[in-house]
């Protein structure tokens, strides 16, 4: 089977994971998506179209995220041939990792983060001396800081599980779904919730590039409380331990209280500021109390929230005054606070509705972050329990792990600042170019005290390749390496190569469903040095990019400007097309051409503004990418060849061939010259954002004013449901039939209806009535069959109580009489306007003719209201404003039906028939 | 960019497009086909979405707007005095009509109708409520087409999907056939997005699909009652007594990501597209369908059926042949330049057929809002590929006109290649299991009138893309259009 694209089939990709590639889900080899994805299995020599990919790229990518160059010395011309991932910042790590991962990771980092690029620095230590090295190297690390928990979410964990599904996350990560198979390109993801807790891994996810500056993971650009929301989702076990006294007052204030003067109802301990030891939702106040833990002197500010109010003091001095009765408000204060223990209160109050209060901290060293993980019981560090096992540092441990983070080698890969200056490793390897198959950290099994990568046969055999080989790299090999190690390729197909796989697809969503795989996955960049001007290629690879929010569910996220701006220039080298624009003679002055150009993208020409949007203005169909944008980052001759035949460039783009067979579709503009008429639509969107909005984006009202007749409009009316039949009467009085129900929906005066919702663009929704006075009757058909008087008027739909909807009659003045049949009766439901002249507003006579004969007794509804006042015989005011008389009718019954009044007519037919009129006056 | 002298650069544009004329110029549609636009009254919006000729002579158009206009001598070359009249208003989306027995049925969204005018002024005044046994919800993808009578006198109507994905009311995804007496049998399910629907020349019903989740690409699928066509969206509705006595159990559902022809090898009630129209090379969204059955009277093409394609304003035509009891066939791209989205098509007995189109909310490759055009058949016929059919190692074509021996013997005047696309869930597909199969032989007939061409690597389940570009006629013209696409979904034994 040949395949020339990600999409294959079903059973080729079946054949791909299950033997092409060596998908060893146990396997603790180091995983690098591209070279898994590229290098690892041998090409299909059946696909004739299979890219060739040269051998030597897959070593130099291993030499790179493995970081080899780190401890073996590269040459100039090697250098040049790799992309070294620098492994992560320790600088801060103790505030970031939880202790007990660190232990872990350090004695067992390949069954730890199975997939690891972290070589194993412990096993080649003598067996006595592991268990010590490691608890030396954990107290080195934790010195540096310490995490904080954060009480967990499961609403915001739910969120968190979406966010991660189609953010983009699984574009290189595996599903956390164990039902779904091991993907061989995922990058590894340890047991996040072990490592991190909620507030360390919202801060790595808000800029990865900090602490791993080499891009590999990049920054999605979420807002703050959407990172929360997957940190939560990730951080899900957390044992809360009691660090705050608190005190329980009963009360109703309108500021936060003095509760000294109090007498507390309850007192305790709890996690956190826990509203929950109220145990009631309003009228209360509660007053936290605890000690604060500064670990670094300086200046802290703290921000507290709270719905009602709320006051934080510490140390006896009022830090945050934040009091009042108010929806959730934050506000802020500081203060100087020296290392050690501070007396913290939190004091607050709640009246009714909502209730919340929280307490976030940032100072030297710490970013914003719940307070709660510095708040304790006591003035002193608290003895270790089951669920925080005790950790104090040792000040000799630190020592002697300082020393080993620099000898066994940590500090070949690891920036680790102390006092400003980073270790430096004392490890000594040889330089690259000395290396040998086989030996050292290349053997089969590596001995000694070398690091351990667990690297298998391919992964080897590429490196020797690597080191081997020449250090010569054409510019498209290194563009092709460097998207291979930032693992671009996950998203993006580039020529034949790249692009989401199979396995990944269905995590990738579209907001505009009908614009299919475009929609929805990352775009095509092949020619992408072409296609985007350098500034906005710099733009997108440097800042993200969300252009396709309308659509595409996933947004280019950002890998840190040292590691992509070289792209720019790379891209541009090789993809750059030079041939010119054509030469085009403006027959006119260019306003004119201008004017040209704008009516070409509009409504009555090419149309382009039905599927993109344009400025402010939603398309009219899909939301396909703005218009006004197209000048700043495109190049205006890779458009000009684009706009010729856009399949070229997008193979099954939804975008026509405006100039189908290098042929104008518009003829009468621009003589119908394909090439004026291009250039047109460039110096026309030319002017971006000021560019006048063409013709057919803005919906205008279509007002259907009947004058001579009355103008029937069959449609989705709001109120009137999706069979909805609108008559509007010359005598500025209106109606709506429900031919679902068989019901008279709604009477109203004035205007009739805006026609425009659903005659311009796709007619999506239902449309209300236009004018005023707009008075909606009882739901459900008028009629029914009530076995007593006393029965409840039935609310099953009406088609499914036996009724058939007939159609209509125009009389002779065009006014409809509809039609239905119900028990083997026929009606006839016909109103006409009638005005008089003492009346401002035309009132109606409605007439229903019942027809056929029935045993049943059937009952005609003709009022169900609030209230329901009788006038004289048969004339009644309903709700106040809306008098109905009625005609033919005998034996009306008012009744009650819940909170509402029913206006009920026996249906007596006299030889086969009656006709019953009301009149409705409003 | 600079403006220069005007008169001068406006003199030079006319000047190259006069050079271009006095060139030995091959043949377009026009010379074969001649389109004649009608001029719509301002006033009117005529969005066409059925049309049907009435006894009395004049032509019926109804509207997406909810109207039926009467054009009277819709025959007049050009048709410059036609007088139009509003037979009705107030309907909703009406895209199917016929008449019959003075009655004019009207397929609305939300029913079929019957329309009467019963005092003689020329508006209809009574509107019957034929059958409306299906559910709308208010959501504007619920479109419903309609078809002319079948010879028992059915309306079939197909309903899409609601937002065209899902089925969230009864019968959406369906098609019904509404009888003389007004009942409702259901009779396809896997309907998505339906763009029209018509019959052969043998009264059999087929209609448009568009490209979406199960439709890889737009497809011409042949209603055959009982059957189901493609996306389970709507299956649910097999669950009712009264299509369960009809339709029998519920067939099995399509695995995503699988491939037509595997897929109506496991499920026997599935009947695949019997021609799918290649994206983009082929139209972006197949609408309306019709046969000519004109007897000659509109050229060469007898009994081949043509469908309409809204974005690129085409009409297509397309050949089917049997094999193994199902059709399947090739599409050839016909006439194109119609003045807006083609939707609605009808072939009339004289050999004309009117197009009518709509560019509203789908974009279009013909301009304006809303278009009635007639095309007629100049006499000239050009040279094509007539029919297009299936060997078991091979193809034949016949062509229109004798081609020239030496040109049209020579395998290296065509080329092959073949795909298919992914059955599946996701919305549309990219080409897949891409091949190039070779032709190694082509032999011209005696007569001049066909080819048969070898070809190694035919592959069942694909679509043959065959370019004839080096071939020509005896008289020594190229084809009118080169490319033909064979919806190869069983190889004949």
């Amino acid at each position: 089977m040949l395949l020339r694209s990600w999409a294959g089939s079903a059973v080729a990709c079946l054949y791909f994971v299950g033997t092409a590639v060596s998908a060893e889900p146990n396997s603790t080899h180091p995983r690098v998506p591209g070279f898994e994805r590229f290098y690892a299995a041998a090409p299909d020599p059946d696909d004739e179209d299979a890219p060739k990919l040269d051998p030597i790229t897959g070593g130099r990518l291993l030499l790179g995220e493995l970081n080899c160059t780190a401890c073996h010395s590269a040459a100039e011309g090697m250098k040049n041939v790799v992309s070294t991932k620098q492994a992560p910042i320790l600088d801060e790590i103790g505030s970031r990792a939880r202790v007990g991962w660190l232990r872990d990771f350090i004695s067992k980092p390949h069954s730890t983060k199975p997939g690891t690029t972290m070589p194993d620095l412990i096993a080649g230590l003598p067996e006595a001396e592991r268990g010590d090295a490691v608890e030396a190297l954990v107290h080195f690390l934790a010195s540096t800081g310490t995490t904080t928990d954060a009480h967990p979410d499961k609403a915001g964990a739910k969120r968190g599980q979406g966010l991660f599904q189609k953010s983009g996350c699984l574009a290189c990560h595996q599903p956390l779904d164990a039902k779904v198979a091991d993907i061989p390109t995922s990058v590894s993801l340890p047991d996040l919730g072990k490592k991190y807790t909620v507030p360390s891994l919202m801060a790595f996810l808000k800029d990865p590039v900090k602490v791993r500056p080499s891009g590999r993971m990049p920054a999605l650009g979420l807002k703050d409380e959407e990172f929360r929301d997957i940190a939560h989702y990730f951080v899900t076990d957390v044992e809360l331990v009691s660090n705050v006294k608190f005190a329980v007052y009963d009360g109703s204030w309108d500021d936060t209280p003095d509760f000294s003067k109090l007498k507390p109802v309850s007192e305790g301990t709890c996690a956190g500021l826990d509203l929950t030891v109220a145990g009631k939702t309003g009228n209360f106040g509660v007053q936290f109390k605890a000690f604060l833990k500064i670990a670094k002197g300086g200046k802290y500010d703290f921000h507290l929230g709270s719905d009602d109010g709320s006051r934080l003091t510490i140390d006896g001095s009022l830090v945050v005054e934040n009091g009042g009765v108010h929806p959730h408000t934050v506000k802020s204060g500081s203060k100087m606070l020296e290392p050690g223990f501070h007396p913290i209160v939190v004091d607050y109050f709640q009246g009714g509705g909502e209730w919340t209060v929280d307490l976030e901290i940032s100072g030297p060293g710490l970013n914003r972050q719940p307070a709660n993980g510095f708040l304790f019981l006591e003035a002193k560090d608290p003895a270790p329990t089951a669920a925080r096992p005790g950790f104090a540092l040792d000040a000799s441990l630190v020592d002697k792990g300082r020393g080993l983070f620099a000898s066994l080698g940590c500090a070949s890969c690891h920036q680790m600042k102390q006092n400003n200056a980073p270790i430096a490793s004392t490890l000594k390897a040889k330089p690259l170019v000395d290396l040998k198959e086989a030996t050292g950290c290349l053997s089969e099994n590596v001995a000694g005290k070398l690091p351990r990568f667990g690297l298998n046969a391919k992964q080897r055999a590429a490196l020797v390749i690597a080191l081997k080989g020449s250090t010569e790299e054409p510019a498209t090999e290194k563009v092709h390496r460097t998207l291979a190690s930032l693992n671009c390729y996950a998203c993006h197909k580039r020529g034949q190569i790249g692009g989401v796989e199979e396995a990944r697809n269905p995590f990738f969503e579209s907001l505009q469903k009908e614009m299919g795989d475009e929609g929805r996955l990352p775009p095509l960049i092949t020619g992408v040095g072409d296609k985007l001007r350098p500034d906005w290629l710099k733009h997108v690879l440097l800042n993200g990019a969300d252009d396709r929010k309308n659509y595409m569910v996933v947004r280019m996220p950002k890998f840190g400007g040292n590691n992509v701006a070289p792209l720019v220039e790379a891209f541009a080298a090789v993809d750059l097309n030079l041939e010119p624009l054509p030469k085009v003679e403006f027959p006119e002055p260019e306003y004119r051409i201008k004017a040209a150009g704008r009516h070409l993208v509009g409504g009555q020409a090419l149309s382009c503004i039905k599927c993109h949007d344009f400025g402010p203005h939603p398309s009219t169909g899909v939301r396909a990418i703005n218009l006004t944008t197209m000048h700043q980052r495109l190049r205006p001759e890779w458009v000009n060849r684009y706009l010729r035949d856009p399949q070229v460039y997008r193979p099954g783009t939804r975008m026509p061939a405006a100039w189908p067979f290098g042929k104008a579709s518009i003829r009468d503009v621009l003589n119908g010259d394909v090439d004026l008429q291009i250039a047109a639509v460039a110096l026309y969107l030319a002017d971006g954002g000021k560019a006048a909005v063409p013709v057919g984006l803005v919906r205008e009202p279509m007002e259907l004013k009947p004058v001579d007749e009355p103008i029937i409009y069959r449609n989705f009316i709001e109120g009137s449901g999706s069979r909805a039949i609108g008559v509007g009467y010359p005598e500025r009085v209106n109606l709506s039939w429900d031919a679902n129900e068989m019901r008279l929906a709604m009477i109203w005066h004035g205007a009739f209806i805006d026609a425009s919702r659903h005659w311009t663009g796709r007619g999506v929704g239902f449309e209300a009535p236009l004018g005023d006075h707009l008075i909606a009757l009882a739901p459900n058909a008028p009629l029914a069959k009530l076995a007593s008087p006393n029965d409840p008027w039935p609310t099953a739909l009406a088609r499914e109580s036996g009724f058939r909807f007939q159609g209509y009659r125009l009389d002779d003045k065009q006014r409809p009489g509809f039609r239905y049949s119900f028990a083997g009766l026929s009606i006839e439901d016909h109103s006409v306007p009638v005005t008089k002249a003492e009346e401002k507003f035309a009132s109606l006579e409605r007439t229903l003719t019942i027809t056929g004969t029935t045993a049943d007794p059937i009952y005609y509804r003709a009022a169900l209201a609030g209230k329901i006042e009788k006038v004289s015989d048969n004339e009644f005011r309903i709700d106040g404003f809306l008098t109905i008389k009625l005609t033919g009718a005998e034996g009306v019954i008012v009744r009650q039906a819940g909170n509402q009044t029913e206006l009920l007519v026996p249906v007596k037919l006299v030889g086969g028939k009656l006709v019953l009129k009301q009149s409705y006056v409003w | 960019m600079r403006f220069s002298v005007p008169g001068l650069a406006v003199l030079f544009v006319a000047w190259g497009s006069l050079l271009a004329f006095a060139a030995d110029k091959p043949p377009v549609e026009n010379d074969f086909y001649r389109l004649i636009p009608f001029e719509i009254p301002k006033e009117i919006m005529l969005e066409a979405g059925g049309i049907e000729l009435l006894p009395d002579g004049k032509l019926a158009i109804s509207t997406r707007r909810g109207e039926i206009w009467m054009v009277d001598k819709p025959f007049a070359d050009p048709p410059k005095d036609a007088k139009w009249t509003r037979f009705a208003h107030g309907l909703h989306e009406v895209l199917g009509i016929a008449q019959r027995d003075g009655w004019l049925y009207a397929t609305q969204r939300g029913e079929v109708s019957r329309l009467k005018d019963t005092n003689g002024d020329g508006k209809a005044d009574l509107f019957e409520t034929v059958n409306d046994d299906w559910q709308i919800n208010g959501d504007y993808h619920e479109y419903a087409f309609g078809s002319k009578f079948d010879r028992d006198g059915n309306i079939w109507v197909v309903l899409c999907l609601t937002g065209s994905f899902s089925s969230e009311c009864k019968y959406r995804g369906w098609c019904l056939r509404i009888t003389p007496d007004g009942k409702s049998i259901a009779t396809c399910s896997g309907i998505r997005s339906p763009g029209g629907i018509g019959m052969n020349a043998l009264g059999e019903m087929f209609y448009t699909d568009n490209q979406g989740p199960w439709n890889g690409t737009c497809e011409l699928k042949h209603l055959i009652p009982g059957k189901f066509v493609g996306h389970p969206g709507g299956f649910k509705w097999y669950d009712l007594p009264e299509v369960k006595a009809v339709m029998g159990p519920k067939p099995a559902e399509p695995v995503s990501g699988s491939r037509f022809m595997t897929e109506a090898a496991k499920i026997p009630e599935y009947e695949p597209p019997i021609i799918m129209f290649p994206y983009s090379k082929m139209g972006k969204s197949a609408s309306g369908v019709a046969c000519d059955t004109t007897g000659g009277k509109f050229g060469p093409f007898q009994n081949q059926m043509f469908v309409g394609d809204q974005s690129d304003s085409t009409v297509m035509r397309c050949f089917l042949e049997k094999i193994d009891g199902h059709y399947q066939g090739a599409c050839f791209r016909f006439r194109e330049g119609f003045g807006s989205g083609t939707l609605a098509m009808e072939m009339t007995a004289d050999g004309s057929m009117f197009v009518g189109g709509t560019n509203r909310g789908w974009g279009s490759r013909g301009p304006k809002p809303g278009a009635l055009e007639r095309l007629v058949w100049t006499g000239k016929v050009p040279f094509e590929i007539h029919e297009m059919r299936a060997k078991p190692d091979g193809f034949e074509l016949t062509f229109t006109q004798p081609v020239d021996p030496a040109s049209a013997g020579d395998v290296k005047s065509y080329s092959m290649s073949s795909y298919t696309y992914i059955f599946q869930s996701a919305y549309g597909s990219p080409e897949v299991d891409q091949a190039t199969p070779t032709i190694t032989s082509a032999k011209v007939a005696a007569d001049g009138k066909s080819v048969r061409l070898v070809v190694d690597g035919l592959k069942a389940g694909n679509i043959h893309e065959l370019t004839a570009a080096g071939i020509k006629s005896a008289e020594g013209l190229p084809l009118l259009h080169k490319e033909a696409f064979y919806t190869l979904n069983r190889i004949p034994k």
